[in-house]
């Protein structure tokens, strides 16, 4: 692989932990910025629904919890693989990672894209899926394929970030890696959502 | 030159046999071990370098390399681990 291709899938290799964190903050702000002004909710870590009247304090909060209790659970694994882990690099890795599904919401908002998604969102309602066109189908299903080539791309990022800060090498510490994403979205979801939805 | 460290026919480690001092001639024979540091492969040999020349600083070394600081330090890490299993089986 060259090494542009390998920095577009682990920037965290080469650049150094100022670029990085100021990269992620500023990306951060803008994803809060998008998720309030296109009223979508992060009822997940990894799953967003639209809302209307979200709060910017709420856009906010949910943003802040997201990266920190990923932050927190994948600090505390690297910590437990390699004592010498530092938090600033899996900080980073988090704040990046979440800049494809930031642009993903992003692409959801081009106004085409919207309407075909309110059309698909009518049908479902009525029950009336027959009513939908052709070419509705077509940008629903490029649309979907693109958002999971988002997400792929997201996890990606994370991963190559946490090897990078962490070192690590075993299949096990991949498989903490997934079991903490997993208890992530559980406790966000569980815990964390319900009292965000007060905000 | 680059000195060989492995056997380029059975690729086991080579150990020193004769020594030679230019100005008297003198030759001294024997079996001799290398020195772990020349063990090292060339690369390995320029990163210890680069680190001592670097006053021991993992984050100076990353600057001058144009990497990331954990990258640095996890093959400072690789290179720890080579260095304690060769000195294990010495």
């Amino acid at each position: 692989m060259t090494k542009n291709w390998k920095t577009v899938f682990n920037p965290f290799e080469r650049y150094a932990e100022k670029d990085l964190a100021i990269a992620g903050v500023i990306s951060l702000l803008l994803s809060v910025l998008l998720f309030w002004w296109a009223g979508q909710t992060n009822d997940g870590v990894y799953h967003v629904s639209p809302k209307a009247g979200l709060s910017l304090t709420g856009a906010v909060s949910e943003a802040v919890v997201c990266t920190l209790l990923l932050c927190g659970l994948l600090s505390a694994l690297g910590k437990t693989i390699n004592p010498r882990t530092r938090i600033i690099d899996v900080l980073n890795a988090t704040l990046i990672h979440r800049i494809p599904l930031t642009f993903g919401i992003l692409i959801l908002q081009l106004p085409f894209i919207k309407s075909v998604m309110d059309q698909i969102l009518q049908a479902v309602k009525n029950n009336r899926l027959e009513t939908l066109s052709g070419s509705a189908l077509w940008i629903s299903t490029a649309v979907g394929l693109l958002m999971m080539a988002f997400l792929v791309y997201a996890i990606v990022l994370l991963v190559n970030g946490f090897r990078t800060a962490v070192h690590a090498r075993k299949a096990i510490h991949y498989l903490g890696f997934a079991a903490a994403l997993i208890v992530a979205e559980l406790i966000y979801r569980l815990l964390f959502y319900p009292q965000l939805l007060k905000l | 030159m680059k000195l060989p460290i492995y056997c380029p026919s059975c690729e086991n480690p080579l150990k020193v046999s004769q020594l030679k001092c230019d100005a008297c001639n003198t030759q001294v024979n024997g079996n001799y071990e290398l020195p772990l540091y020349l063990k090292l492969s060339r690369d390995e040999q320029d990163f210890i370098m680069e680190f001592f020349l670097a006053s021991g600083s993992i984050k100076e070394m990353s600057k001058q390399a144009g990497i990331s600081y954990p990258t640095m330090r996890n093959k400072m890490d690789d290179m720890i681990e080579k260095i304690k299993k060769m000195t294990s089986n010495d």
